[in-house]
């Protein structure tokens, strides 16, 4: 990005600390502390027992450090991390294949309806998720996938946003290159396979990305279609500890921790193609 | 080949998308109940009991209407600030990018559970922490703030909760928005003498107007419809303080069943979302329009 794009008259500059640059430098600083400090705080007090939890004044770090929280948690949160690890990883395969796929042929194929198609689908981001979920929800009761996987996967099997961006994104792949496997004798899903593919992988990536969190991540549309607590993914399986149903803190922010855990790690690992991607993404229309 | 592929996708979109939407809006105009397999056509009675007798309706929409403009008025303005800052600064901007946005990908719900024990009266560390540096600086005791049991506070702390997640998101926006305006502008503005106010003003506020146009746009949207981080935290209370309409609609539709009245006030919503999209895109258009 333009991050490295300084022209060759500023690097003569000598750059003195002016006194905006300080204040500038403190009020950035003190807002990213308030940003991460609850998430150190929660991953800190997760490894509180239950009895430090409940001190009052609470205790910054934790004076005698145990698992006692976590085990706890573990033992109701466990359950929701296999259901969501299950949904979210034969979901987001599958919303990430067919984006591409759909996006290729929505791209570099001629055929009647081809834009009718294309523009139908856009219209769908248009509609405020609301307005579908009762009567999706009625489909899934007449379905009979109330509590069952189904319900949560394959919905979701095609991502408007993922087609959209696809498609984008397949107009940096050549024709002249399709055209030249052709001639060559490719078959046409060779051709998907080893040459387009490939060369869409950053999008690939990124979209794969997003696909993970919206999943993962997902709150309403699992809460109406799981009623059995053995079904739950981890939000709806977290947000059951709210109510008054885990009045102990210790377990509640022990199991958010839990919760938290893997998108940490994700995010971590591919920080860069998440916030390029999503910074992209916002570009996109303006 | 291809004409199957398609074939999957239309069906998809028809199911999934195409026929519910028309099956609930005529489903609204219905006495509709999950199991129940009778018709029931009721004409306006689900809307004109939404718009004339349904005084909780209103209620909540006025609760989702003080949650957006905070969210998306000052909402969008902070995350400007935030980002016109870190890319005036030369370094730590990686770190920076890192910790603002670092709430963003989480989930709402752990989140909001850790905003809940947070913020909580007696043993929540926000409340120990602004004890604790009232006594350093030798001032008197705060009372202890009531984040989420106190009605007029309650939705205060929802609102900084969706502050606090969102901030980096609409920041990195900005920051390559911003980075997107080439130097020349303003080195051909300072030459000219203009002032920094004046190249804000002039160069960078309206070149980055598309881009805020569409924060502003997917904010409003989402902020109509906020739902997980109040149903975890206060479950529209105390006393209906945080009471949205996506609380309501949730109560009437999947604690009452009633399906028809809770289609009716969706299509409610779909209204209001695509007049205040419009709204601001006309706007926002036509006023920086040179």
């Amino acid at each position: 990005m333009a991050q490295t794009m300084t022209s060759p008259r500023k690097q003569v500059k000598k750059s003195k600390a002016k006194p905006i640059d300080i204040v500038l430098y403190t009020v950035l600083i003190v807002g990213a502390f308030i940003m991460i400090s609850p998430i150190v705080w929660m991953s800190v007090s997760a490894f509180k027992s239950e009895a430090e939890i409940n001190i009052f004044p609470p205790t910054l770090l934790p004076r005698e450090p145990s698992l006692e929280s976590l085990n706890k948690a573990w033992a109701r949160v466990g359950p929701f991390l296999l259901n969501s690890t299950f949904v979210t990883g034969v979901s987001t395969p599958i919303s990430v294949l067919t984006s591409v796929l759909v996006g290729f042929v929505l791209s570099k194929y001629e055929f009647r309806g081809r834009n009718l198609i294309f523009y139908g689908i856009l219209s769908t981001m248009m509609l405020p998720g609301t307005v579908l979920l009762i009567p999706n929800y009625q489909i899934v009761i007449w379905l009979g996938w109330i509590n069952t996987y189904a319900a949560l996967i394959v919905p979701g099997a095609f991502s408007t946003f993922g087609i959209f961006m696809m498609r984008q994104f397949m107009h940096t792949v050549p024709d002249e290159l399709l055209d030249a496997a052709r001639i060559d004798g490719a078959s046409e899903p060779r051709i998907f396979a080893q040459i387009v593919i490939p060369l869409v992988k950053p999008a690939l990536a990124m979209l794969s990305i997003f696909q993970f969190m919206g999943v993962w991540n997902a709150y309403f549309w699992p809460l109406i279609v799981l009623t059995k607590e053995k079904m739950f993914t981890v939000p709806v399986g977290l947000a059951g500890f709210a109510g008054g149903y885990e009045p102990n803190f210790a377990s509640r922010n022990a199991g958010a921790f839990i919760a938290i855990v893997p998108v940490i790690i994700v995010f971590v690992l591919f920080q860069r193609h998440i916030i390029k991607g999503m910074a992209l993404t916002g570009m996109a229309g303006g | 080949m291809i004409w199957g592929m398609m074939g999957v996708v239309i069906t998809h979109y028809i199911l999934w998308a195409f026929f519910p939407f028309t099956y609930a809006f005529i489903r609204s105009f219905t006495k509709w109940q999950p199991l129940v397999k009778d018709f029931n056509l009721i004409g306006l009675a689900n809307y004109r009991e939404a718009l004339f007798e349904d005084t909780l309706f209103w209620k909540a929409l006025g609760k989702t209407a003080y949650f957006t403009v905070a969210n998306v008025g000052i909402g969008t303005t902070l995350c400007l600030v935030v980002a016109l800052m870190v890319n005036s600064v030369k370094r730590f901007r990686g770190f920076f990018r890192f910790a603002y946005f670092l709430p963003v990908p989480l989930g709402i719900v752990p989140v909001a559970l850790v905003w809940q024990f947070i913020l909580q009266t007696r043993f929540g560390i926000l409340n120990h922490v602004i004890f604790s540096t009232a006594r350093a600086l030798h001032l008197p005791p705060p009372p202890e703030i009531g984040w989420l049991t106190r009605p007029q506070w309650a939705m205060p702390s929802i609102i900084m909760l969706t502050w606090w997640k969102w901030l980096g998101f609409r920041m990195v926006i900005f920051v390559a928005g911003l980075q997107g305006i080439p130097d020349v502008f303003y080195e051909a503005a300072q030459i000219d003498g203009a002032g920094r106010w004046a190249q804000f003003r002039y160069i960078t506020l309206p070149l980055l107007i598309p881009v805020v146009l569409l924060t502003l746009v997917y904010s409003t949207i989402a902020s109509i419809q906020v739902f997980a981080q109040i149903q975890v935290m206060t479950e529209g209370g105390p006393m209906r303080a945080t009471y949205t309409i996506m609380m309501h609609l949730y109560d009437r539709t999947f604690g009452l069943y009633r399906f028809g009245y809770g289609a009716a006030l969706s299509f409610i919503l779909f209204i209001i979302i695509l007049g205040l999209t419009a709204f601001e895109l006309k706007v926002l258009r036509t006023r920086w329009k040179y």
